[in-house]
């Protein structure tokens, strides 16, 4: 799992507003403004990612931890069976929503996975993680605290 | 068993190319598949060779490693039978021939 953040160039997105997007799952419907007033890490995942699979313990942990704090998972999995059948076989304490088109990656520049931002209270990027991440380290625990 | 070897650029990288044998040919979903887990942090490249039925996978090691990289080409439903090992066999030392009688 890599430990380290924020590898290679200083990504444009930080301190920058995080764009604003809609996503619908059958009835539910979520907004990222909803969730102004929180800090959010925003995890973009598939089933078919072994990294992404290996950070879902330490995000479930995150989550439990740190209740205070949202854990949004955006899946790109387009196959909604596989999607659904693995969320019944693993317990995901966080929320995860399916965005088959890739839409809201895209608005972030996501194009690899898993990739997850961290977004302040006021709706702002202030950290880009590439890769699978130890969610619980001190170091990002601390981090997260300290917004 | 011999370790592959690992190709660097001229800038240091941290890639670790690795070779798999494929029994069955891909399935058209399986290569679709394949196309997405190239969109997996840390696979640099995946390179199939249908007449030598093998799969050359360069990826970051500092990221991932053999076992998840296997995982992965499993789960596109690609029937991996077995990684190749790059780095050839070293050659058996050669014992002199004895010198003719004078």
């Amino acid at each position: 799992m890599a430990a380290g953040c924020d590898r290679g160039d200083h990504p444009t997105q930080l301190g920058r507003p995080a764009p604003n997007f809609t996503l619908t799952e059958g009835s539910r419907s979520l907004q990222l403004s909803s969730y102004r007033g929180k800090v959010l890490v925003l995890n973009f995942w598939a089933t078919w990612c072994p990294p992404c699979i290996e950070e879902i313990p330490s995000l479930n942990q995150l989550q439990r931890e740190m209740p205070q704090l949202v854990v949004l998972a955006v899946s790109v999995d387009e196959d909604g069976d596989a999607y659904r059948q693995f969320l019944s076989d693993h317990r995901i304490d966080f929320t995860t929503i399916r965005d088959p088109q890739r839409r809201v990656n895209a608005m972030f520049g996501t194009s690899r996975f898993p990739e997850s931002y961290v977004i302040d209270r006021d709706g702002r990027i202030r950290r880009k993680f590439i890769s699978a991440q130890d969610w619980t380290s001190p170091e990002i625990m601390n981090y997260l605290a300290r917004l | 068993m011999h370790e592959p070897i690992a190709w660097y650029d001229d800038v240091m990288t941290t890639n670790l190319d690795v070779l798999y044998r494929y029994e069955m040919h891909p399935t058209e979903s399986a290569m679709i598949a394949l196309g997405k887990a190239r969109g997996v942090y840390g696979i640099r490249k995946i390179v199939v060779d249908e007449q030598k039925k093998t799969m050359l996978v360069e990826f970051d090691f500092t990221r991932l490693n053999r076992d998840v990289v296997m995982e992965l080409l499993r789960s596109t439903g690609i029937d991996i039978v077995e990684e190749i090992p790059l780095a050839a066999p070293p050659a058996p030392k050669e014992t002199a021939a004895p010198l003719p009688p004078k």
